[in-house]
């Protein structure tokens, strides 16, 4: 059957961060470590077989990392994937941040659990578009710890 | 979070030089409890053959993209408005397929008024 809809594969979409998030608040990080499988002889996979027989193994290596970041723009905090070398140090929490580099976006095919109006549980797919940043850095003004200004002493 | 729905940055990410082309006989979907009333174009572009525009706005008149077909297509305007990539879901050949598909605020022929 011919295909409907957007190219989806390797489709990598520029991202305006200022016109999508506006200011952007640093929360925290996530490293995701890499998962291989291994059957009763050592072996390792990539994947899981189909019969779900192979055994998860931590690698102690982190595969990828994400920062999450609050948006006046949205009601959720956004996952944003950045480079593997991200010193999440570096960032205090709550600090004003803005992407350094490229910042892209590409397609993620998934799916979730509706309940329809009878009850029953169905699974549809779903579209997202997860966003990646080449690096982050700490917006220099501050907006977070700024201090009030104190106001001048009225002329007598 | 992810992002479900992803503004049009440049418009060459969505064809390769930026133009979309419609066929001009729309479909008009009906208000569901979790959409509003959207009309469902059939979209092509260089690089993209196969794609659907769907528009929660005005739209012509089909006897006016009728007119205005060249070569079985009419090139509608994406440079002036604020188009998003959207996750959809529509039904063709008795199957609904869940897709990409670009979403316009109003569809405008190129050229027209």
């Amino acid at each position: 059957m011919a295909k409907y809809g957007l190219e989806q594969f390797n489709r990598k979409m520029k991202v305006d961060p200022k016109e999508i998030f506006g200011d952007m608040t640093y929360l925290g990080h996530e490293s995701v470590p890499e998962i291989v499988f291994v059957d009763e002889n050592g072996e390792r996979f990539d994947e899981q077989n189909e019969a779900g027989t192979l055994k998860a193994v931590n690698t102690g290596v982190i595969a990828e990392k994400y920062i999450m970041i609050a948006s006046p723009n949205f009601k959720k905090q956004v996952d944003i994937k950045v480079p593997v070398s991200f010193d999440e140090e570096a960032i205090p929490f709550r600090s004003p941040i803005e992407f350094v580099g490229a910042v892209t976006a590409s397609v993620y095919k998934s799916t979730e659990e509706v309940t329809g109006n009878n009850g029953r549980i169905n699974r549809v797919s779903k579209l997202t578009f997860p966003v990646q940043a080449e690096g982050v850095k700490v917006v220099s003004s501050g907006k977070v710890n700024a201090k009030p200004q104190d106001e001048k002493p009225k002329d007598k | 979070m992810r992002l479900q729905e992803l503004p049009v940055t440049d418009i060459k990410d969505i064809t390769k030089d930026g133009k979309v082309y419609v066929l001009p006989d729309y479909e008009t979907v009906a208000r569901t409890a979790g959409m509003p009333e959207h009309t469902v174009f059939s979209g092509a572009g260089d690089g993209e053959k196969n794609f659907h525009v769907v528009c929660f706005g005005k739209v012509p008149k089909k006897e006016e993209l009728k007119k205005a077909v060249m070569g079985g297509l009419v090139e509608i305007e994406v440079e002036n408005q604020k188009p998003t990539f959207i996750d959809f879901n529509y039904p063709e050949n008795g199957v609904t397929k869940n897709q990409m598909a670009l979403r316009l605020d109003t569809v405008k022929i190129k050229g027209g008024k």
